[in-house]
């Protein structure tokens, strides 16, 4: 049994560790389900508020990584969010390889249709890669990406909470021209090169004689130009010339899938508690795990009945 | 395609089944299989399918490539100092590939340019003057100088591996 954090959260396995936090994957007792949860590992009050940040940047869209909850205890704080079990397009391209344009394409059009809702919110992502792109389990079908990663995230309209001389980013996503104010076009600058990345198997830097000579490979050489003026100047910009650069037509998987990366192993939820009585005969204890397993499906049906006393109080408490 | 199927062609391709390729390389070296995934560059789940033979060919030839330099470090896990085959492991993980051929090419050994440089324009008597008046002001450098300048290549390695994540 793991770490059980505000009596609530039991720290299952970590998944990724970041400048800002660790990401764990918990078991939340009271919902019964598998979360996302980041932890806060400094305590600062710099790192504090930006933590608070992060969570209450709730951007609702179909291709954004929304904070569920979050939950305090002594000194250490973390919050919830949605488990996305298709792993990141990092490790997409990881174990394919370079992917197909119709892969490509529909990675970047994603990550952008949620840059738009981000950018319209007034927040600068300023690390989009990647690995902050996150998958749904969706097989050979069409992918379903959402941004995620807030942590270094911009609103325009508060005080920065970093130095005005550092700048943010991941380096090699980072438009060499970027400067010391967040500006959406360098989320845009870091989609291109995380185009590159998808189109090429390879980390920046991209050389350009790598590149395949397609358009979409020339619409994501010029979002990466030298030339500002000549780099889509808004997300959706950007989305209809991807559309232009790589027309709509069936989805062909090819050998990519995006696979379950929980599936297995310690992921599910821990088994029922095990009955009191005394371990006995081999003969005995195959007949009690026949029972248990007649007594299995109750649990999603408790499980079920608390999301609904839970929706149930959360629409009483909006009501009133 | 059923999964012995899938293991007949793995078989044909690698040799032999890739979980007990996988498996023959990494048990010498202590790897768990969440380790190796690392190393590969594969996802976990991706792994465990090619190690069950739910799938049968590794699409990324850059992790192939890894694969190979794996099973050649597993081979010779017993004459090496876990220390030698940490920074091993982090030069494969670090693995990049030519794009239009395939082949493999060994990232640039930094440290062996690092020694270059200084070697270049000193003594190694001068280096290691250099390093003790600098041992109090600039611990990091003074550091620097002693083990690129001259210390045994595998101190330089496990320098250049404790750093170059921040490069």
């Amino acid at each position: 049994m793991g770490e059980v954090f505000a009596g609530r959260y039991e720290l299952l396995e970590p998944i990724a560790e970041g400048g800002m936090g660790a990401v764990w994957q918990v078991h939340d007792r009271r919902e019964g389900d598998i979360k996302a949860a980041k932890l806060l590992r400094q305590r600062d009050a710099s790192s504090l508020l930006r933590f608070i940040r992060e969570q209450a940047t709730r951007i609702h869209h179909p291709h954004v990584v929304t904070p569920l909850g979050w939950a305090g205890e002594d000194d250490n704080v973390l919050f919830t969010m949605p488990l996305l079990r298709g792993g990141s397009v990092a490790m997409l391209v990881g174990d394919y390889g370079a992917l197909s344009e119709q892969w490509v394409a529909a990675i970047l059009d994603q990550t952008l249709s949620g840059l738009e809702a981000v950018h319209a919110a007034g927040v600068v992502h300023r690390d989009v890669k990647p690995g902050n792109l996150l998958l749904e389990v969706t097989g050979a079908g069409v992918p379903h990406v959402r941004l995620s990663d807030f942590g270094v995230a911009v609103p325009s309209d508060q005080p920065r909470l970093t130095e005005a001389n550092v700048m943010i980013g991941t380096p090699g996503y980072m438009a060499p021209d970027q400067g010391f104010d967040p500006d959406p076009r360098d989320d845009l600058y870091a989609t291109a090169v995380t185009g590159l990345h998808l189109l090429t198997g390879t980390r920046p830097p991209h050389d350009a004689a790598y590149v395949p000579r397609t358009q979409l490979g020339q619409l994501l050489l010029r979002a990466v130009g030298e030339d500002r003026a000549a780099r889509p100047q808004s997300a959706a910009e950007f989305r209809e010339l991807l559309a232009r650069a790589v027309p709509a037509r069936p989805w062909e998987p090819g050998e990519a899938e995006v696979l379950d990366q929980y599936a297995a192993g310690r992921t599910s939820p821990p088994p029922p508690p095990p009955p009191l009585t005394p371990r006995e005969t081999p003969e005995k204890t195959a007949l009690r795990r026949t029972k248990q397993h007649d007594d299995r499906p109750v649990w999603p049906i408790v499980v079920l009945m608390l999301a609904g006393i839970l929706l149930l109080a959360g629409g009483v408490f909006l009501l009133s | 395609m059923s999964v012995e199927e899938n293991i007949r062609r793995q078989r044909e391709l690698y040799g032999e089944p890739l979980g007990e390729l996988v498996r023959r390389a990494t048990a010498p070296l202590g790897l768990t299989q969440a380790t190796t995934a690392k190393v590969l560059g594969l996802s976990p789940a991706m792994l465990s399918h090619l190690m069950t033979g739910q799938r049968v060919k590794i699409a990324n030839p850059i992790a192939l490539g890894r694969l190979h330099a794996l099973i050649d470090l597993g081979a010779s896990a017993g004459e090496l100092t876990t220390s030698q085959i940490n920074a091993r492991l982090d030069e494969i993980r670090e693995l990049s590939s030519e794009l239009t051929t395939g082949a493999r090419v060994m990232a640039a050994e930094g440290g062996a340019v690092v020694r270059g440089v200084l070697r270049a324009v000193a003594s190694g008597r001068e280096l290691q003057q250099a390093a003790d008046a600098l041992r109090d002001v600039a611990p990091g450098l003074a550091d620097v100088l002693r083990i690129y300048g001259s210390g045994t290549d595998e101190e330089l390695r496990t320098h250049f591996a404790s750093i170059r994540h921040l490069l």
